[in-house]
């Protein structure tokens, strides 16, 4: 196993771990959208890393889209709000439930990077069609919904 | 122990702060984007998973199944934004708790 590789991920994830709980403790949206943005693409980074470029590519655009969104409606949207009492009993126990399940299957064996594959399955066209059908489908429905709702 | 589950213990941690994030905030647009954090986790996860354990044995198949998730992900965002932006032009606010008002 290659040193390098493994002094990288730690490095990646100790980064993207920082800046997520930057984005999840800050009181101001726009320095949490600085954090949310270094978090994401640090996650395509690991994604590319781990053999799997497809998926980088798709989860990195998808990331910067959601970026764009949130950045262009944060502004409107400004307002510091008090947070809830974090640590009374029951989050700490839902937080901890969680990682327990999640932490099982990685105690299982070492696991290998996948394959490298640039590929992929012929189908992936037609599922990808049927959804953009849907997301298309379903932002002219909220279209209706809103101009509807604006005349009442 | 190879750098991917070095991945994988870092990818647990951020989905149990993507669900810290969601119980705690009360601001909307903070809350999509622990949403949006614990959706990309768990596909990564997932992925990894499935592939490097072998239980799907097609790569390009298991590639395909995540890429629709995540295209999922990204149409539920564009719905929640959506309802958020009307929410604060009717209400002028967006904390979660002042919601209650919709109620008929």
């Amino acid at each position: 196993m290659n040193p390098v590789d493994l002094i990288f991920s730690v490095i990646v994830v100790v980064f993207s771990i920082v800046s997520l709980l930057y984005a999840v403790t800050s009181k101001r949206l726009q320095r949490a959208l600085v954090g949310f943005l270094a978090c994401t693409v640090l996650m395509c980074i690991a994604i590319a890393h781990t053999n799997l470029p497809v998926l980088a590519i798709v989860a990195l655009s998808i990331a910067l889209g959601t970026f764009v969104a949130l950045a262009a409606i944060s502004p409107m949207m400004y307002i510091e709000t008090r947070e809830r009492g974090v640590w009374s009993y029951i989050l700490p126990l839902v937080i901890g439930l969680v990682l327990l399940v999640l932490i099982l299957p990685i105690l299982v064996r070492p696991i290998h990077p996948p394959q490298l594959s640039w590929s992929l399955d012929p189908f992936v066209s037609v599922l990808l069609l049927a959804h953009g059908l849907f997301i298309v489908v379903t932002a002219f429905t909220m279209r209706l919904i809103i101009r509807e709702g604006e005349k009442i | 122990m190879t750098y991917v589950n070095v991945y994988l213990a870092g990818l647990v941690v951020l989905t149990a702060i993507s669900v810290y994030g969601i119980l705690s905030s009360r601001n909307w647009v903070k809350i999509l984007m622990c949403l949006e954090v614990l959706g990309l986790s768990l596909i990564f996860i997932a992925s990894l998973l499935s592939l490097s354990l072998n239980s799907i044995s097609n790569i390009g198949a298991a590639q395909t199944y995540l890429v629709v998730l995540v295209a999922v992900d990204s149409g539920i965002l564009g719905v929640l934004i959506a309802v958020i932006y009307v929410l604060f032009k009717k209400m002028g606010r967006i904390e979660v708790d002042k919601l209650s008002e919709l109620k008929g």
